[in-house]
């Protein structure tokens, strides 16, 4: 092997005249260690940078003209008239709102009953990882196998729900979940939370995983107690992984879509009408692709900004 | 037995307890493990709920109140669905382009993962980009690629299905991927191209079947991802290529008596990529959905 190698350095002086070879050798690998590394990115660059900056263009360019597609004719150059129409479009505001009324408490209840399993479950004891396995998962199931899931349960007449209710009431209870103005966006609030805690609570595991037992001895010294023990050392340990959780369902809350579509459609009347859905049922229900695709790119720019906020959040946490 | 429970409080060691104590530590592990199984229950409930239904006959499912466990098991809605339905048909479509969606992407990713990891390229530039991209509410993308589809006449095919989950997912899969390309030694690669071996054949002999473990969670990422997604499918396919996610919208519309049987066993077969991911890929779980934002 050793004697192998050396042959195959020795060959390209052996092969040619002296000057030439030593001049084009050292040029033509320089070249090749300078080059190669872009050939294998490219292939991917130019498909989704290209696509992506293509399709990003055409949405650009179709917000900047009135255009419906069941109307005949082409698409007509209005400006910035769609942008305007959407900064001055009260739907759209409390599409907004509402997004918020459902985004923010399926938020805070994710994270403090994440916290809750986290710290409940971070303790030795028989059947953990079975407990841990089963609880994590409807992680992976989609929203919209989540929101069908729900949907059986919350049926008013002949669903689990109001069942137990009714019996832990002694009184015959008969919610109409989805159907009512009041629990419509409390009830898409409860599907996101059993969707998503598990998942909280997974990484605050991993993040009480990392946190060492000793610290807590010293606090038990200086006679802390477990709630000042949480409060003072547990919860600012965790804080990288508290921000991660806020920023990665804060960004999925803000856009969700798929339980509203499957659960409510926006209903009743507009209470569970998120941005997102407000977005789709313009484009995709009216056909209004021109105003669709202005407040899509608005919306756009404020994820772009949120996303800037998680990157640096990412890079400080590497350094 | 009590003392495997390590006590009430995190990491606090009672010295030697006595009788009274002892049987306070027993209560409190009772009380715990019943804490743990209602937990245990409340997320595993609503997964048992659509099945069990779907085994229901409507007498069962129309009672009320409810029967919980159904005294005559049938298997006449999974029939109806495969036989009325086509259910077959979506789970087909599903199956289709989550797999040729899988295999476009990491043949695009891995190359992209592979110079950003051991080169660097793109500098800082192109992991933020990628990020931002992922973070755009699906909705304004799937938008543009509606407008465009239309033109290009890519709506109903699993051609344009692919082209628009490949641009979603090379990102995705290409972040993840960067990871484990970091992580790998270059040593060992460069060892193997001093011995002569080109770069590509280097990292197809040596580097590839060392992050076979990797890859494969990645690949199944990407799968459950394309088959759990709703909007794209909702905006891009029609009656031949529509998915099973989109295949249920269709099926609650009204509660007439079988389609709420039917519906519980679509949701049913829908819930088992994710359950076999749970199977196989649980240790992975967390880095696939933070993007690496938590190594662990």
């Amino acid at each position: 092997m050793g004697q192998r190698a050396g042959v195959e350095r020795l060959r390209p002086q052996g092969r040619g005249g002296e000057g030439t070879a030593q001049a084009a050798a050292p040029r033509r690998r320089f070249g090749h260690r300078r080059w190669t590394p872009y050939y294998f990115a490219a292939p991917a660059v130019l498909f989704v940078f290209v696509g992506g900056i293509f399709m990003s263009l055409y949405a650009l360019w179709i917000s900047f003209h009135q255009y419906q597609l069941q109307r005949p004719g082409p698409p007509r150059f209005i400006g910035f008239d769609n942008y305007a129409e959407a900064l001055g479009d009260a739907k759209l505001w409390t599409s907004a709102w509402q997004t918020l009324t459902i985004a923010v408490p399926a938020l805070l209840l994710e994270l403090i009953l994440g916290l809750g399993l986290a710290l409940l479950l971070n303790r030795p004891f028989r059947g953990r990882a079975i407990a841990i396995s089963l609880i994590v998962t409807p992680v992976m199931i989609s929203s919209a196998a989540a929101g069908m899931a729900w949907r059986l349960l919350l049926e008013p007449r002949y669903g689990p729900v109001n069942d137990i209710l009714s019996r832990l009431t002694g009184t015959n209870v008969e919610i109409g979940w989805l159907g009512s103005l009041t629990w419509a966006r409390p009830s898409i609030v409860l599907t996101d939370v059993w969707h998503t805690t598990p998942f909280v609570m997974l990484l605050l595991l991993a993040g009480l995983g990392n946190i060492s037992e000793e610290i807590y001895g010293a606090a038990k010294v200086d006679g802390a107690s477990g709630w000042r023990a949480l409060v003072d050392i547990t919860l600012p340990l965790l804080k990288p992984i508290i921000v991660l959780v806020i920023l990665l369902r804060g960004i999925d809350l803000v856009r969700v879509f798929d339980l509203i579509f499957i659960m409510t459609k926006g209903g009743p009347g507009t209470v569970t009408k998120t941005i997102s859905y407000y977005i789709y049922e313009n484009g995709l229900g009216f056909f209004r692709v021109g105003y669709a695709s202005a407040m899509a790119w608005l919306v756009a720019i404020f994820f772009i900004i949120l996303a800037k906020f998680y990157l640096d959040f990412l890079r400080k946490g590497a350094d | 037995m009590a003392h495997a429970l390590g006590g009430g409080e995190a990491g606090y060691r009672r010295p030697s307890p006595g009788v009274g104590q002892r049987s306070l530590a027993l209560a409190k592990g009772v009380g715990f493990y019943v804490l743990v199984i209602l937990i245990v229950a409340f997320f595993l409930f609503p997964t048992l709920w659509v099945v069990v239904t779907s085994f229901k006959l409507p007498v069962e499912y129309f009672s009320i109140p409810p029967r919980w466990i159904p005294e005559a098991p049938t298997l006449s809605h999974y029939r109806k669905m495969f036989v009325d339905y086509n259910v077959a048909g979506a789970i087909w479509n599903s199956v289709i382009i989550s797999a040729a969606n899988t295999i476009v992407t990491l043949l695009f990713a891995i190359p992209l993962a592979y110079a950003m990891g051991r080169y660097r390229v793109g500098g800082a530039f192109l992991p933020g980009w990628i990020i931002s991209q992922r973070m755009l509410p699906t909705v304004a993308i799937v938008l543009p690629f509606f407008l465009v589809f239309r033109e290009y006449r890519l709506i109903n095919t699993y051609q344009g299905m692919v082209i628009a989950y490949a641009i979603f997912f090379i990102p995705f899969a290409a972040w993840i991927l960067l990871g484990f390309f970091e992580d790998f030694p270059t040593e060992i690669q460069d060892a193997a191209m001093v011995d002569g071996a080109s770069e590509v054949s280097a990292l197809f002999r040596i580097v590839l079947p060392m992050l076979a473990g990797g890859i494969f969670v990645v690949a199944l990422l990407v799968f459950v991802f394309t088959w759990n997604d709703l909007l794209i499918a909702l905006v891009l396919t029609r009656q031949e290529t529509r998915t099973l996610m989109v295949f249920f919208t269709a099926a609650l519309v009204s509660p007439t008596q079988e389609d709420f049987g039917v519906a519980a066993g679509a949701v049913a077969i829908g819930m088992i990529p994710a359950y076999l991911f749970a199977l196989f890929g649980q240790r992975y779980l967390v880095r696939g959905l933070t993007m690496g934002g938590l190594k662990e």
